[in-house]
């Protein structure tokens, strides 16, 4: 699965980096899943 | 019935980046053609063909466009031998390669010819490797795209095993320095190139720096195979397909390319060592080696999937500099996809290069006929015997591999 690591500058992610995903609805059939730094 | 059998043609068109109004179906028909005017046979002798072109022109929608009933009218010989690899470029590459041969051995048919054309894979295409993001929930949205794909598996072989980008780097240098000396070659005359010139392109997803990417561009190739016994008739230098192996163990890019380490451990590699027992022959028997270099990053980790190093290892390995002509294993001698050419669906110009390779038919710097085997010069490996080719390999979910050797 792929997905997008936001609101973070990308030189700082790394792997093992502890996140938590934040669903983001799009429209009525669309939710989206990028994740942040926990 | 087990009978010998023998790669007795090949034939490339011109690798381009402009297709010049070209069809791939053009560019596949020239191709097999020149492979077939190599082994001084004709489409008549053909009873199978695993083709492939990107489009069938004037079919709006083809999808149906290598299968064999359309070859079969535009050839005008009828096609006896109908199935063909999917795991490198659905009907070419070493997969089929291996399918033909299994064809022949067995005495289904007696003489094949793969080809493959493609004119619709130029950079600006978006249909360029479409297959790598497919328009669902769980990859669209991302944005992610063929690049940034292999650079995840990269990023993580080089967590995992403490592999460089100065090793990435050294292999795409060695690699486009072969190309760089190979007239036919898209990205002839560019170069040569140190590991540090790779680190220093562009960056085009991380690691993989743009020298560390395969271009895309437009051609054809072909490959007729036949029964040793023709083949010894035939003008051509016959090269003995000795084996080689297959394994699929995900859907090839039609998820995001992992490392096997995110699938519950690695793959299963005695698909590799069987397909050396078939052959007859061992790692150290094979004199120069043809791998599938998408990106830098990818060639690194067929050298783990062959065996040729421990898992892990590949990047010390590649870079150690065995993969130069005056190395160990020359590797990627044409230029392999980084320079010499990368249609989109490049699998079968790697075992034609194998096999150019065991015939000494090898053009670059060096005066006509007198090989230098010396890095700058020549690309050609000196008096090679076995050549191993590969059109597919981790992280795209399985590998493949052919061992060819000069009858």
């Amino acid at each position: 699965m792929l997905t997008n690591v936001v609101d973070v500058d990308p030189a700082a992610v790394e792997i093992g980096m502890p996140v938590v995903v934040r669903f983001e609805r799009v429209d009525d059939e669309i939710t989206v899943y990028p994740f942040t730094p926990a | 019935m087990d009978r010998p059998v023998a790669v007795v043609g090949v034939g490339t068109t011109v690798q381009t980046r402009d297709a010049d109004g070209r069809s791939g179906l053009s560019f596949a028909l020239e191709a097999l053609q020149r492979a077939l005017d190599d082994a001084g046979l004709t489409k008549r002798d053909l009873q199978g063909v695993f083709p492939l072109v990107d489009a069938w022109p004037n079919l709006a929608d083809p999808p149906g466009n290598s299968r064999q009933t359309m070859w079969a009218r535009q050839l005008g010989i009828p096609i006896r031998w109908f199935t063909g690899g999917v795991n490198s470029g659905n009907g070419t590459g070493v997969s089929a390669l291996l399918d033909a041969t299994a064809a022949i051995r067995s005495g289904f048919i007696d003489c094949a010819a793969l080809v493959i054309g493609m004119a619709a894979t130029t950079p600006s295409d978006p249909r360029t490797a479409p297959w790598t993001r497919p328009s669902d929930q769980f990859t669209a949205w991302t944005g992610s795209y063929t690049a940034a794909q292999f650079a995840l598996a990269a990023r993580r072989h080089m967590h995992e095993f403490g592999t460089t980008a100065e090793q990435l780097a050294a292999v795409a240098a060695t690699i486009r320095n072969h190309g760089h000396l190979n007239p036919d070659a898209v990205m002839a005359g560019r170069g040569p190139y140190t590991a540090d010139d790779v680190l220093a392109s562009p960056m085009v997803a991380d690691p993989l720096t743009r020298l560390m990417c395969a271009q895309v561009n437009c051609g054809g190739a072909a490959l007729v195979v036949t029964t040793l016994e023709r083949a010894r008739d035939l003008r051509a230098v016959p090269v003995v397909v000795l084996g080689g192996g297959d394994q699929l163990c995900y859907p090839a890019y039609v998820e995001p390319p992992l490392l096997e380490h995110e699938l519950g451990g690695p793959f299963p590699t005695d698909w590799v060592d069987r397909g050396f027992a078939m052959a007859g022959v061992a790692r150290d028997d094979v004199d120069v080696v043809e791998l599938y270099d998408g990106f830098a990053s990818w060639v690194v980790m067929q050298w783990e999937m062959l065996g040729f190093c421990a898992r892990g290892e590949g990047g010390a390995f590649a870079a150690s500099g065995v993969m130069g002509v005056d190395g160990r294993f020359p590797t990627c001698t044409d230029g392999g996809c980084l320079s010499f050419s990368h249609m989109g669906a490049p699998a079968l110009l790697r075992p034609i290069e194998a096999v150019r390779q065991l015939r000494g038919d090898v053009a670059d710097a060096c005066p006509a006929g007198a090989h230098t085997y010396r890095p700058g010069t020549c690309r050609a490996a000196r008096d090679p015997e076995v050549a191993l080719a590969v059109s597919m390999g981790p992280p795209t979910g399985g590998g493949n591999f052919a061992l060819l050797a000069r009858a």
